[in-house]
């Protein structure tokens, strides 16, 4: 019963979903799309986008092409595309990127730089 | 619990990873895992970790200690060194495998039964005996070819 079961969540995995409930402390680092629902402390380096969800606490500088947070992150940001604080975002730190867009609602403290 | 939490093909992640629900490492995990919950390091995973789970299902790379409270499951594509510690574990054909591993309910605990099965399968041989010796007498009424049954009885005989 288990195995059945086993088997139905091992079927091609596409993504990368760190839930609610899991908690990483480490370097987290691909080319592949993350969303973060749980919590990780440490630092995030994707050449892909990277989403904090609403729920998530993140402490770690972010690297990644396009940064969506509706969580809490606390850390620097750097982002190759754009980087958007949603409505229930926080977000605390430096961030850099191209374009970057702050929702009504969202808290932020920190420095922008758009190499403008 | 209940929460699915996935590390795809294409990312790496390294440190301590704790809490609940259910786990799919599709990429490169190291450090320490600690997790209320089943994981899965399918066959694209690459796994180097001190792990402490429900259960676990391993169909790639993996090297480190597994400490399962359920069950460990090796799938055919496994290939992984080092100890495996859970009440059941499955390794399929196929998986490769090296280091220990333990089921810590394996413990001997009255003698086993199969030995004793084995002893009065002896019984039935004199039971044979009577019937082979009738076989030469019976040859011996028919006399021409007498001789030749008495040796091919007697190289009978010898082989028992």
């Amino acid at each position: 019963m288990a195995q059945s079961r086993f088997g139905a969540s091992a079927s091609a995995p596409s993504g990368t979903v760190i839930g609610n409930g899991l908690v990483i402390e480490g370097e987290l680092s691909g080319s592949e799309a993350v969303t973060l629902e749980g919590e990780l402390r440490g630092s995030v380096q994707l050449t892909a986008a990277l989403t904090v969800a609403a729920g998530a606490a993140v402490e770690a500088d972010v690297t990644a092409t396009s940064l969506d947070v509706a969580g809490s992150l606390v850390g620097n940001v750097a982002a190759s595309d754009r980087v958007a604080l949603q409505e229930t975002g926080k977000l605390i730190g430096d961030v850099r990127s191209p374009r970057i867009s702050i929702a009504e609602g969202a808290s932020f403290k920190g420095h922008i730089d758009m190499d403008a | 619990m209940g929460n699915q939490h996935q590390i795809g093909e294409g990312v790496r992640l390294a440190g301590a990873i704790r809490g609940a629900g259910d786990l799919v490492i599709a990429g490169e995990v190291e450090g320490t895992l600690t997790l209320d919950g089943e994981v899965t390091c399918a066959a694209t995973s690459t796994c180097t970790l001190e792990a402490q789970v429900t259960a676990i299902r391993i169909e790639g790379r993996f090297t480190g200690s597994v400490t399962a409270s359920r069950r460990i499951d090796l799938g055919a594509t496994a290939i992984v060194a080092g100890d495996l510690s859970a009440p059941t574990v499955t390794i399929a054909e196929g998986a490769a495998f090296r280091g220990r591993l333990e089921m810590p309910d394996a413990t001997p605990t009255e003698p086993r039964r199969a030995p004793a099965a084995t002893a009065p399968v002896s019984e039935p041989e004199p039971a044979a005996a009577p019937e082979s010796a009738a076989e030469p007498a019976a040859a011996e009424a028919s006399a021409p070819k007498a001789k030749t049954t008495r040796s091919r009885s007697t190289t009978r005989a010898r082989k028992k």
